[in-house]
């Protein structure tokens, strides 16, 4: 992982993942997911300064919405475009895959990757999750379906509809 | 006139639209779990035709000195990017194939045939006009930020030109849409991200370089003595294809029957609530498979919004069954002629050139509602919204 000279973490090494654009959450020195920020995205004005401490757990809906619709990654906020594999990746946890539904939208294989090897060393609740999870499903799939709350306050969920492969990871 | 309230506009009660929502999340059950193989031999025939036509129109230019060789290759061409434009590239984008797991036909990598890069489209187009169909404010096809197309937007001298803007829209049609996502309110009035800007008009530099060296450079350089004809032929497909997604684009909103919403409409919405502002929001057209393959089956624009990432080429079908939800439920399902749908958006936009005093809304008005009791969520209990909303007037006008 490369640190910045502040002692962020911007980008994995052997990953091309760069996020160095992304909001840092200054207590764990690492960057804020696009899906949790709610100070990234469409109809946000640049010049607003972001207020409190970033959640790294909070899936935000208008952004989990924007992943899915323009096909961006939920972590780096890039396109999608993942060249000849055209494969995303959802993360999430075993019950999430037992059910084929997902809280946190999808990522490039590569984002993926780099959210589990920084964020679930932290000890808070990351990527939409809302405990501290130490076991970890990641699944890559071609497509998904959103699927939009039924009701007020309920979470936007994401279903993998043409899996080729699930891996379970162990963190911590 | 806006919507302020969809459910009360229909004069449905939240049962009514909750029971609605089930049969149309019924319904896309149904279209998920039969996606077949006979879907993937649609878009990959549609495929197929389109580049043999881009082919054949190509190397009927090489003779395209000859009149009848020039009339046929740039109709050919036309056809093809036509077919490009609406039936494959809006659709893979949109995500409607990408459960065939083909890299190729997916819409992480599809890079379509018109200026505007696919990324920006996939912003502009399936985020903000998808989400926010019709929200005053918000959606930026509402005019294009070109053309003053609802009543509630303000009045300014300038917008007397209409008419030939809209004409200069439809032959110009690609660039317009080239520049659509770099959002020209937001540049103006410095909320934009100077960096991000930077980046997308890098895109566009990049794409547009790409568009003028394939139609106005390579292919006429490679007709030899035939270049100049070539290149105007290409021009005219060009010109062709602009037209043709212009008329089918404003046939999709503008008709009298599709209807405005404001930004109140637009928080805490549930997804029931969501398919009713997509249905009253959307117009279709008539016409057989023909019309409908060649306007990406944007003539079922209402089954396109509730359902923009399931096969185009099912549409068709699901409208029987929208329409006789809309008949069950009351609600309006606005359809017509190509000619009618279009003629009533032209007469829009040539009313909404002049003051609204000296004009009078084509929109239909409801009935009478009902008095009923619903609580809306208070300020408090709403999300923090986006209180940009453009140049829009705060109150219902006339």
């Amino acid at each position: 992982m490369d640190v910045a000279p502040d002692g962020l973490i911007v980008r994995g090494t052997t990953t091309g993942v760069d996020l160095s654009e992304r909001r840092h959450d200054l207590r764990h020195s690492v960057p804020v997911p696009f899906a949790s920020d709610p100070f990234a995205g469409y109809g946000v004005d640049h010049r607003q300064e972001p207020t409190g401490p970033a959640d790294l757990g909070a899936v935000v809906k208008a952004r989990a919405i924007q992943c899915a619709l323009s096909r961006v990654c939920s972590l780096c906020g890039m396109s999608l475009q993942t060249g000849p594999s055209a494969q995303t990746t959802f993360v999430g946890s075993p019950d999430e895959a037992s059910a084929n539904t997902f809280g946190f939208p999808p990522m490039h294989p590569d984002c993926a990757d780099f959210a589990l090897s920084t964020y679930s060393r932290l000890g808070v609740p990351v990527l939409g999750q809302p405990l501290v999870r130490t076991e970890w499903v990641v699944v890559v799939t071609g497509g998904f379906e959103l699927e939009r709350p039924s009701e007020r306050g309920a979470p936007v969920l994401f279903h993998p509809n043409s899996v080729t492969s699930t891996r379970t990871v162990t963190t911590g | 006139m806006a919507i302020s309230d969809v459910k009360e506009y229909t004069h449905l009660t939240d049962e009514e639209v909750e029971a609605l929502g089930r049969e149309l999340d019924e319904l896309r059950t149904e279209i998920e779990e039969s996606r077949c193989a006979d879907d993937a031999a649609y878009i990959t025939r549609m495929i197929k035709i389109q580049r043999r036509l881009a082919a054949a129109g190509r190397l009927t230019l090489f003779a395209s000195r000859w009149k009848p060789a020039f009339f046929a290759g740039a109709a050919m061409l036309g056809l093809a990017k036509i077919l490009e434009n609406m039936e494959i590239g809006h659709n893979v984008m949109h995500g409607q194939w990408d459960w065939m797991n083909d890299p190729e036909i997916h819409s992480s990598n599809w890079e379509w045939d018109t200026a505007q890069p696919a990324e920006q489209w996939k912003h502009s187009h399936n985020y903000i006009h998808h989400q926010f169909t019709n929200v005053l404010g918000h959606d930026n096809d509402i005019g294009y930020g070109i053309l003053r197309l609802a009543r509630e937007q303000k009045w300014n001298p300038a917008n007397i030109g209409q008419p030939v803007y809209n004409a200069l829209l439809a032959l110009l049609f690609q660039w317009g849409v080239a520049l659509h996502d770099l959002d020209l309110e937001a540049i103006r009035k410095g909320r934009k991200d100077p960096k991000e800007m930077k980046r997308q008009l890098k895109q566009i530099r990049r794409k547009v370089s790409r568009q003028v060296s394939k139609d106005y450079v390579v292919y006429p350089l490679l007709a030899g003595p035939a270049w100049w004809s070539t290149m105007q032929a290409n021009m005219l497909a060009n010109l062709i294809r602009n037209v043709w997604s212009y008329v089918i684009i404003f046939c999709g909103h503008f008709p009298d029957g599709a209807m405005h919403f404001t930004e109140e409409e637009l928080e805490d919405e549930t997804r029931a609530e969501w398919y009713l502002r997509q249905m009253l929001g959307s117009a279709n057209f008539n016409g057989g498979p023909l019309l409908h393959v060649l306007s990406g089956n944007l003539g079922f624009q209402i089954e396109h919004h509730l359902y923009p990432d399931l096969p185009s080429n099912r549409y068709a079908q699901i409208s029987v069954r929208v329409r006789e939800l809309c008949e069950r439920y009351g609600i309006p399902y606005t359809t017509g002629p190509l000619y009618k749908q279009y003629g009533q958006a032209l007469r829009t936009i040539v009313k909404l050139s002049l003051p609204n005093g000296m004009t009078s809304s084509d929109k239909p008005t409801p009935p009478p509602s009902p008095v009923r009791e619903r609580r809306r969520l208070t300020d408090a209990e709403r999300p923090v919204r986006r209180t940009e909303t453009g140049p829009w007037m705060s109150r219902r006008t006339a």
